[in-house]
């Protein structure tokens, strides 16, 4: 009697997934260790270790891909997840600060330090788990953080913020139900997709004739991964909403922070002396799956990429800049441009990472974009507690690889605004992140 | 051109970016709560001024204008609060 063996999960990576896979490969190319990032939530009261040590324990089996492997059967097959690995525990460690008292043996210098160890981390060996990691760090007698160290191979910040969610339900409800990641298949031929991806392929061309520069100026370069944030306060928040509302309504902030993307880099390549550039500017939009009970897919990067061009003319203020995006934006959608794009990530990503990204470049001068940006809105869609204690802030620190070698990333929680800029200190100096911030300050503030 | 009614903003809506909206949506029920995103509004924002001539100011780009089938027709017929 033959027993059938079970069929292994497998997931095909997305669009979005190929492109973000030839950058991981760029990044192991350039430094061993992939395009990992950090994200960060501040919480009131006392970490509850033995319920934390069951939810690592009890993640990877309700969300296989936690265990899963990327794999690629032949040089032009499209790269899927095969979920063969055991579910074993996220890694998870605990710690206390130094001064602070508790039952860890780890003692941390400070949350900054934990933060540079884990960006700096050992280089990746494999495309296998563990995926994500977790630090809980006990900061004071009544808060502590977790931070969660994440591959951009399975995750984005907004499938992070996601997790985080989902690992609140479980706390609140150990029965809740987990969402399951839906198998997206796309069997339209090649020559359909290259079809389809005609119109982006023009912009794309139009974009690379512009004279964009990124702050690694087109060069392959490695360099000490560096982050710098300013969260504001309720008030200074407040503030900032009354600032924008004047420039347009709520559904404008899209365009508010990537207009504020640009002219903070704007403020840096003018101080290098370099003016009359066009910016290439992605501003990536979410278009995330949901499975049959209605829950949004937590992991794969899906979205739709917008590439704006700005001139000189176009940053002189951020109203400027926000109703010039805006403007781009609706020929975008009449052109359809986001679905060809979506065509031409789905053609692409067949490709070896390489290849993909030398072309990219071979047109645009060895320049991707000026540099990159997210607004990801609402920290988890709102949350306000995790595992048992309000949220005091959380934040993203993305790391990205050259080029461009700088970014700018926008999100909020409990309304407090943060800004926050990633970078190789090989492209952006110390000083160079303090324009951006006094130009951040001065059209969030009028400071 | 005349004015338009929240049923026909319901409907375009249905049309356009929420093919699941119940056959009972009523004017005042909310889009966002049934799916309605960023990307969804600028989608609404070029079908408004394709088929009801109607160009939408960066200021007039907020979520109250966006929210049911009555704001939106107000906001076509030039009532947006």
């Amino acid at each position: 009697m033959s027993t059938a063996t079970p069929a292994i999960p497998q997931f095909p990576i997305t669009g979005t997934d190929g492109f973000v896979t030839a950058l991981d490969h760029l990044s192991r190319a350039a430094d061993g260790r992939g395009l990992d990032a950090l994200s960060q939530i501040d919480v009131a009261g006392q970490p509850d270790v033995e319920r934390l040590r069951w939810l690592a324990a009890e993640l990877p089996k309700r969300l296989p891909l936690l265990h899963a492997t990327l794999r690629k059967d032949g040089v032009w097959a499209v790269p899927y997840w095969e979920c063969s690995g055991e579910p074993t525990p996220v890694p998870m460690q605990f710690h206390r600060l130094r001064g602070v008292s508790g039952p860890e043996n780890s003692e941390v210098e400070s949350i900054s330090e934990l933060r540079a160890l884990r960006m700096h981390g050992q280089p990746r060996a494999s495309l296998g788990p563990p995926h994500i990691r977790f630090d809980v760090v006990r900061t004071g007698d009544q808060t502590w953080s977790i931070v969660m160290n994440w591959s951009h191979l399975l995750l984005d910040g907004t499938g992070v913020e996601l997790l985080f969610k989902h690992m609140n339900e479980l706390w609140l409800d150990p029965q809740a139900v987990s969402p399951q990641q839906p198998v997206i298949t796309d069997n339209r031929p090649w020559w359909k997709l290259f079809q389809e991806s005609e119109a982006c392929g023009r912009h794309l061309m139009k974009l690379g004739a512009e004279p964009f520069v990124s702050a690694s100026r087109g060069r392959l370069v490695t360099g000490r991964r560096g982050c710098f944030w300013e969260t504001f306060s309720p008030e200074e928040t407040a503030k900032i909403r009354l600032t924008l509302g004047k420039i347009g309504g709520d559904m404008m902030r899209t365009f508010f922070y990537a207009g504020l993307a640009a002219r903070c880099h704007q403020a840096v390549f003018q101080s290098r002396g370099q003016h009359d550039l066009s910016y290439a500017v992605p501003m990536p939009v979410q278009q995330r799956p949901k499975d049959a009970n209605g829950k949004t897919a937590v992991f794969q990067n899906h979205m739709a990429m917008f590439f704006f061009i700005l001139k000189e003319n176009d940053l002189t203020d951020l109203g400027t800049a926000s109703k010039a995006l805006m403007r781009q934006h609706m020929e975008h959608l009449k052109l359809k441009r986001h679905l060809s794009f979506n065509a031409m990530q789905l053609l692409m990503r067949r490709m070896p990472g390489k290849l993909m990204l030398d072309m990219v470049r071979l047109g645009q001068r060895g320049e991707i974009a000026s540099f990159y940006h997210a607004y990801t809105g609402s920290f988890g869609e709102g949350m306000t507690t995790f595992c048992g204690g309000d949220i005091l802030n959380a934040i993203h620190m993305p790391t990205l690889c050259a080029p461009p070698g700088s970014g700018l990333f926008v999100s909020e929680c409990r309304d407090q605004l943060t800004v926050t800029v990633s970078y190789l200190d090989s492209c952006l100096s110390e000083s160079e992140t303090d324009l951006m911030r006094e130009r951040w300050r001065s059209d969030l503030l009028g400071e | 051109m005349p004015a338009t009614t929240p049923t026909a903003m319901i409907d375009l809506v249905r049309e356009t970016v929420l093919p699941d909206l119940p056959a009972d949506f009523s004017a005042e029920a909310d889009f966002f709560e049934s799916g309605l995103d960023s990307m969804g509004v600028m989608q609404l924002v070029m079908f408004l001024e394709e088929r009801f001539a109607k160009k939408v100011e960066p200021d007039e780009l907020s979520r109250a204008n966006f929210r049911s089938g009555n704001a939106l027709a107000a906001l076509v017929n030039g009532q947006a609060a």
